[in-house]
């Protein structure tokens, strides 16, 4: 869950260009069991961006292996 | 690293297995299985550049005290998240206590429904609910 809070939260800012944000709300689905010494990668995906508010998704994966699918809300801070 | 792992007058520590939950610890709680309160000190290793604490960290320990009211509901089941839904309210900051007193809201053979809201003075600044499963039970 930090994460994938911590992958959704700097995509955002990289597609945005906000300089912050917060988190507002966050679902995580836990679809399988990451595993010691496993590299875990974020696929975040911009579902949608308004004035102040963006709409994230995101793939946590091992490999091939889905792990974690998560959705949220976030603030924009500071836009830019 | 910068932890405050001083007692916390009221609470006794909550006895922690999993190495990550050891490595964001202390938690505290005081009260009865069923009924507990459980507490957290934010410290450094807890927040983020603005001073606040983390998103992931709040979630952690939503994911740490829901987990150990199931724990206290099914006799230490094994038992996995299957999802959490986290609502962020208000920061807490360095030196806050954060607190929850968790409900579990339904439990079947092979599912628990956990809640909490974790206050700062009473204040609500974090909600989470989460779905457990009972590993081997259908």
């Amino acid at each position: 869950m930090t994460f994938a809070d911590m992958a959704m939260g700097q995509t955002l800012r990289a597609e945005t260009g906000a300089r912050g944000s917060s988190t507002v709300s966050l679902n995580c689905d836990f679809v399988g069991p990451g595993h010691l010494h496993d590299v875990v990668e974020a696929r975040v995906h911009v579902s949608r961006r308004a004035r102040t508010m963006v709409f994230l998704s995101a793939e946590l994966l091992a490999g091939e292996r889905l792990l974690m699918v998560a959705s949220g809300l976030w603030k924009v801070v500071a836009p830019s | 690293m910068m932890e405050n792992t001083a007692p916390l007058p009221g609470f006794v520590p909550t006895p922690l297995v999993d190495p990550f939950e050891i490595f964001v610890g202390p938690v505290f709680e005081h009260g009865a299985a069923g009924a507990r309160t459980y507490a957290i000190r934010v410290d450094a290793r807890h927040v983020n550049r603005r001073g606040v604490m983390h998103g992931g960290m709040f979630m952690t320990l939503a994911d740490l005290t829901l987990g150990q009211a199931v724990w206290d509901a099914t006799g230490k089941a094994p038992c996995a998240t299957l999802n959490m839904q986290a609502q962020f309210l208000e920061p807490a900051v360095e030196g806050d206590i954060v607190q929850v007193v968790p409900e579990l809201i339904r439990r079947t053979r092979a599912l628990v429904f956990a809640r909490g809201d974790f206050t700062v003075a009473g204040r609500i600044v974090f909600t989470a609910a989460s779905v457990w499963k009972l590993l081997g039970q259908d």
